[in-house]
């Protein structure tokens, strides 16, 4: 069992780096495509897709900072 | 030259602004991990999930290291591909649609230059990620399965390599024609599903097409050393990636110029 949780350890953590980063991001920007609780709600409820879908098009290019 | 690294430092600011420095690594690196490693607990998840008559047993042979490599690079070439095209799309094409192309050639700026800033960076990044992840892939290869040899390993990066600078090629050829990101991404996948379905359509000729790359990789990591074809493979791709940079770039020439 304990293998099981050091082989899956790394998979974890880029998954949650990916989440948190993904929020952050959403959060600071001024502006999304797109309403921005809908954002983070996809971000937090659909993993790994969905923090990629925030980046690929949630992002407005001219809102950052 | 000074103006290629103003621009090349210019796209690196952005893509740490977008996080694509971050997630695009982060994505690749998952996809290429979790096929070594669900392939190990296969037969502990067939066993979980199934509902199996009690007393049954499961047999899988256990796949030798090269195989779960050869595994991982397909996996790589199905979703790493969307992926790749996906985080390509938009580089040339929102730059166009919020009008910061036309300030930006509103100085004496060369659309070679530009086009190759943007070309260097998304390779770099690319293959930056594609390197991260094989070796971590290659690793984990190692302790849960057969060693495999760093000879074949390299070899078939390399090959493999040049297919990912085929896609993010074709991507940007598309962005400099189209002006939605949606477009974009459809006719890239169109191009290279297209691409890598040849070999099915017309075997005989295929061989020596881009869409052998796959094919060659897995080869050389199962016997450690290329087919015949190697050579004809890597020379046609190369051929067909410097056309569309020369196709693009003159493309590009006429879309700014008003």
């Amino acid at each position: 069992m304990e293998n099981t949780v050091t082989l899956l350890l790394p998979v974890i953590v880029i998954q949650f780096l990916l989440l948190i980063i993904a929020l952050i991001s959403c959060i600071r920007a001024k502006e999304t495509l797109g309403p921005k609780w809908a954002w983070i709600l996809i971000i937090f409820c659909i993993s790994i897709i969905g923090p990629i879908l925030y980046f690929v098009i949630g992002q407005r290019k001219d809102a950052y900072k | 030259m000074k103006r290629f690294n103003a621009l090349f430092h210019k796209e690196w600011v952005e893509a740490w602004r977008e996080k694509k420095l971050v997630w695009l690594p982060a994505v690749i690196l998952l996809v290429t991990l979790l096929q070594p490693i669900s392939l190990y607990f296969m037969p502990t998840i067939l066993e979980s999930s199934s509902s199996l008559p009690p007393g049954a047993v499961i047999e899988l042979p256990i796949p030798s290291g090269a195989e779960v490599l050869a595994g991982t690079l397909s996996q790589l070439h199905t979703i790493g591909t969307a992926i790749i095209v996906l985080a390509c799309m938009n580089v040339i094409v929102q730059e166009r649609n919020n009008g910061s192309l036309m300030q930006l050639f509103s100085r004496p700026v060369n659309t070679v230059t530009y086009i190759f800033s943007k070309w260097t960076m998304l390779v770099l990044l690319h293959l930056g990620a594609f390197t991260i992840s094989y070796g971590a892939a290659w690793y984990y290869t190692n302790i849960l399965f057969s060693d495999v040899s760093f000879t074949s390993v390299w070899k078939s990066f390399v090959i493999y390599c040049l297919w990912i600078v085929l896609v993010i090629t074709v991507t940007l050829f598309v962005s400099t024609f189209l002006r939605r990101t949606g477009g974009v991404a459809g006719i890239s996948i169109l191009i290279v599903a297209s691409i890598a379905i040849l070999s099915t359509v017309i075997p005989d000729i295929a061989i020596y097409l881009p869409s052998n790359i796959l094919y060659l990789a897995t080869e050389v990591l199962n016997t450690e050393k290329g087919t015949m074809h190697m050579g004809a493979v890597l020379a046609t791709t190369i051929a067909f990636i410097a056309l569309l940079l020369f196709t693009m770039v003159k493309q590009f020439e006429k879309s700014v110029k008003f």
